[in-house]
């Protein structure tokens, strides 16, 4: 059974189960798509659920500074997932950059911040190890996104490492959150699956010292809005920057037109 | 090694060296197969439970710890968050809220810690949740204690 299309769904009869049924056959269709997709031109980029004119008008918007994009699953890790490849795209196309060769300091010293509180190394060291060998160009091409495991372990880790910045700089974050800290971490940001909010985009930044642009693309009348976060750490015009692409409960990766694919 | 055998033999190295007194066994059940494991957890002193000795059972799938354990009751028991035929257990933590930071140990403390703080909210033996939510907490205890003595008393 292929999941349902549009006009198929009856709207009048649409019983709890129905709706299950749905669910699953959708997130069955999910599972079998690539953890991330192939590089394509941001004229072929699809939404579901908004208004064709609007969103055409504001992919149209968007051609003005993006070339490109790359799809990430939906499976509620898409901030983690599309956030991570392209930082670890940015850093292995100009290793030897100080920015890069920034970057890697941080990441190699984020096992010490973890363990620092408290999560004992044992657990987390085989995630720190997939996190570490995406710095290898090869193993990022083959292994980190493409392999379930690892892509998912990474995705872990960077969980951790937000988690972690949560801990140390709480008094920066809890006035964004409707719950304890400790509930906040353990049912929203450790368990696979659970998407971002503001405060976890703002925690990876502050952790990894890095500059993310987000495209929000939603179903209103306004222009695209451009949300710029840690913009302190762009040193320089010239100091890449993680583009994002936000739709309505989704992220996907952008390339912007002065970048080289 | 893959990953899952690596990770589990520094759990089984961790548990060896930091036993937990409310988890006597923890322990694959033979060297040929770490995936299926045995756990004993002793009902709290101060709880309901008092005196009992629960065998789980634990199935660990093979991209664990991505993905959370399999864990239920072997032993008989009358709790509001665990079916009374099949041992399953309602836990959120097994399953929308698990991370990869936790271990089978944990996990087993978890679920020692569930027996003293029931949810009632969300049960599986309704029962046992009913007797809990109209506040008749003799009743409770009553059967608790029924069923702890009739399957789970200590030799």
């Amino acid at each position: 059974m292929d999941s349902p299309k549009e006009n198929d769904i009856n709207y009048a009869d649409l019983t709890d189960e129905n709706i299950i049924n749905y669910e699953n056959l959708i997130k069955e269709d999910e599972e079998k798509k690539p953890l991330v997709s192939e590089y394509d031109v941001i004229e072929n980029y699809k939404v579901n659920y908004i208004d064709s004119e609007i969103f055409s008008k504001k992919i149209n918007q968007l051609k003005n500074d993006c070339k490109g994009y790359r799809s990430v699953r939906k499976d509620g890790n898409c901030f983690y997932r599309s956030f991570s490849y392209k930082y670890f795209e940015l850093i292995n196309k100009n290793k030897n950059s100080k920015w890069s060769q920034e970057m890697k300091k941080i990441a190699k010293d984020s096992i010490n911040v973890l363990t620092s509180v408290n999560f004992e190394k044992e657990t987390i060291e085989d995630f720190y190890d997939f996190f570490m060998d995406a710095f290898d160009p090869q193993k990022f091409r083959e292994i980190s996104f493409v392999d379930e495991y690892t892509s998912n372990g990474i995705v872990f880790y960077l969980r951790l490492i937000c988690s972690a910045e949560l801990k140390i700089n709480h008094e920066a974050y809890e006035m964004f959150l409707e719950e304890p800290l400790d509930s906040f971490i353990s049912r929203q940001v450790e368990p696979l699956g659970r998407d971002v909010d503001n405060v976890q985009i703002m925690a990876i930044v502050n952790a990894l010292k890095v500059c993310i642009n987000i495209a929000y693309l939603d179903s209103t009348n306004n222009n695209v809005n451009w949300i710029k976060f840690g913009e302190e750490y762009q040193k320089d015009a010239n100091s890449p920057v993680i583009n994002l692409l936000f739709t309505p409960g989704h992220y996907d990766m952008l390339y912007h037109n002065d970048e080289n694919v | 090694m893959d990953t899952v055998t690596k990770r589990l033999i520094k759990e089984i190295k961790n548990i060896q060296n930091s036993p937990n007194e409310q988890i006597p066994e923890l322990h694959p059940i033979s060297d040929d197969d770490l995936l299926e494991w045995k756990a004993v957890i002793l009902g709290q002193e101060d709880s309901y439970y008092k005196g009992g000795r629960f065998e789980l059972a634990i199935s660990v799938p093979k991209t664990y710890p991505i993905q959370p354990p399999k864990i239920r009751f072997v032993t008989k028991i009358c709790h509001p968050n665990v079916h009374f035929k099949t041992g399953e257990i309602c836990l959120d933590l097994l399953k929308t809220e698990w991370s990869p930071a936790w271990t089978l140990q944990s996990a087993c403390m978890a679920i020692c810690v569930l027996l003293t703080q029931p949810e009632p909210s969300s049960p599986l033996n309704c029962d046992a949740a009913n007797l809990l939510r109209c506040g008749d907490e003799l009743g409770y205890k009553s059967l608790i204690q029924m069923y702890v003595n009739m399957y789970a008393k200590q030799q």
